[in-house]
């Protein structure tokens, strides 16, 4: 069996230019939990989950920091974060995860789930020769392949 | 005469390599002591052997046992209670926070790895500020000054005071007497010159502090065990150090003592311990010390050696200043480490020639030392500090080095220059 006959077709997709507060409109109205993003060519640029969403709130240095779970109240820092006057400045392109690991359309059903686990990622964008989105592959798109012994149609 | 010139040459291009950045300093310097040894067997001023002597495993030994301490102790969380327990104690004031925080900074300079300090520390800085509500900037400038400063102050601050220990036989007690006393004036004197370089930062009458007061500092502590044995392990180094003179002990052996008693102590997944060395910093010394080997065997560094005799015989003073000034220089614009290296056979060749050269060893670690924070490039330190700072909202950029650290290390080699006398 191939990726593409497990994928789902139907991918909400956005482009690079769209802003924070209209991806946040799409987590919480449809239930995705990643929305990939593509240029004006459906070439697949990206991809943004709510971590990236998150990630926008948390300041660069963070990751330098070893450990800050002694930490209960972050102060002035807190108030800044909450009247984040550049949050709503932010757009795609900004958030997502480029140089993202994708899927082949063609390749066989084995390599999503060793991807997956390998990376630790929760859904794979699917590709054609081209690089262009085809769909999407889930952990559960796999788990459904596997248990009921045929893909999704 | 054709030894001169291939020497040189090949010292230049290494050096060249090294400080523009074009190859890896550890692989430019081991390429460089690669050609040297080759083109001493065949010109024939430099054998392996020699060049194989002309390493300095005492100071490699003594660089490597403090790591492997720094590397078990970093993971305990020490660093973070300490930082969060000078927070505490600034209640709040920007003033007096930069002022713990530098000191602290500095101290465990004194004692740990500068660079491993300041990576440790800055984070938690930054995050202290931004609780408080105030800008970063001077507090993480005061870090970068005075680790630079504090690990000039004892023997095992830093690896330029390495070698000159290993090289001269100072013992760690010398350094005590001799450049810590100067270290903490100096300290001093930066904290006032950056008070005042930063006065409208330092007034900020509205500061919420009730954050900073309730964290528990204990629970920074992720190992207290493991921090026990370490504490203890250094406590063992330090004694022994203190005694190295009655007990005849080489350096890299305390050094490695230790780090053995803490690997005994603590069992900490060694893979992970060898991964914090910092392999490169020890190859690029060993690569260093064979290629300034083969330019001491033909016989250039004397030459430079009789120039400073020669000013040392019309001022003693005088040649001080020098050293002092150059070697400021070339830690701030070009690399402290091969500086010190080369340095190292030219002030025993004064010393040969019958001059008593303690002082000239001192001038040359206070040199190097304060020098480093003279350019953002002068020091690692600076460059981890600056490289951090543009993670925050107020990033140090290069003008305003020069209008801080700059000015500050200038006021402190003029404090060594006034006090040059009793050096």
């Amino acid at each position: 069996m191939k990726v593409k006959d497990i994928m789902t077709k139907d991918v909400i997709k956005i482009s690079p230019s769209i802003g924070i507060r209209e991806i946040y409109n799409i987590f919480r109205e449809k239930n995705v939990g990643g929305v990939p993003v593509v240029d004006n060519d459906n070439k697949l640029l990206g991809l943004i989950t709510k971590t990236e969403l998150l990630d926008v709130l948390i300041p660069d240095y963070f990751g330098m920091v070893t450990d800050f779970l002694f930490i209960d109240d972050f102060g002035a820092l807190e108030e800044k974060l909450e009247s984040l006057p550049s949050l709503e400045l932010f757009i795609a392109e900004d958030l997502m995860i480029s140089g993202l690991i994708s899927i082949k359309e063609n390749a066989s059903l084995m390599k999503a789930p060793v991807l997956m686990n390998k990376y630790n990622i929760r859904r794979l964008p699917v590709v054609d020769a081209d690089n262009r989105l085809v769909g999407i592959v889930t952990r559960m798109d796999v788990c459904d392949a596997l248990f009921n012994g045929k893909g999704r149609h | 005469m054709a030894n001169y010139i291939v020497a040189i040459s090949i010292f230049a291009v290494t050096f060249y390599f090294i400080i523009s950045g074009k190859l890896d300093r550890t692989i430019a310097s081991f390429a460089g002591a690669l050609a040297m040894i080759g083109a001493g067997i065949t010109l024939g001023f430099y054998s392996q052997e020699e060049a194989f002597h002309a390493i300095d495993f005492n100071m490699m030994g003594l660089l490597l046992g403090m790591m492997i301490i720094v590397s078990v102790c970093k993971k305990t969380g020490f660093f973070s209670y300490v930082a969060i327990k000078a927070a505490k104690a600034s209640g709040g004031s920007p003033l007096r926070l930069m002022i713990m925080m530098g000191c602290i900074t500095a101290f465990l300079s004194m004692a740990l790895d500068n660079v491993t300090t300041i990576i440790l520390v800055i984070p938690i800085t930054i995050l202290i500020c931004d609780i408080l509500g105030i800008s970063p900037l001077p507090i993480i400038m005061s870090e970068i000054i005075l680790s630079n400063i504090g690990g000039t102050g004892t023997m095992i601050g830093d690896p330029p005071n390495m070698m000159i220990a290993s090289s001269a036989n100072f013992s760690f007690t010398d350094f005590l007497v001799h450049l810590l006393p100067i270290t903490l004036l100096a300290m001093v004197i930066s904290l006032v010159a950056l008070a005042f370089i930063f006065r409208k930062q330092m007034i900020h009458p509205s500061v919420d502090f009730s954050p900073i007061s309730q964290i528990n500092e204990r629970a920074a502590i992720r190992d207290e065990k493991s921090l026990r044995k370490t504490v203890f392990s250094l406590i063992i180094v330090f004694a022994l150090f203190i005694l190295q003179k009655q007990l005849h002990l080489h350096h890299s052996f305390i050094a490695l003592l230790g780090a053995g008693i803490v690997l005994i102590l603590v069992r900490p997944n060694i893979e992970e311990i060898m991964k914090d060395i910092h392999w490169p910093i020890l190859a690029f010394f060993a690569s260093l010390f064979v290629l300034i080997g083969g330019l001491e065997k033909t016989g250039l560094l004397n030459l430079i050696a009789e120039q400073i005799s020669r000013i040392a015989n019309a001022n003693y003073n005088l040649a001080k200043i020098s050293i002092l000034w150059v070697s400021a220089c070339f830690a701030s614009l070009v690399d402290r480490v091969p500086f010190t290296t080369a340095m190292i056979p030219i002030i025993k060749q004064v010393g040969v020639l019958g001059f008593n050269i303690d002082s000239l060893w001192w001038v040359l670690a206070l040199g190097v030392g304060f020098g480093g924070s003279g350019t953002p490039i002068g020091s690692v330190v600076g460059v981890v500090g600056l490289a951090m700072s543009e993670k925050t909202s107020t990033p140090i950029d290069f003008k305003i080095w020069f209008k801080t650290a700059t000015v500050v290390t200038v006021i402190t080699l003029i404090l060594v220059t006034l006090l040059i006398g009793i050096i």
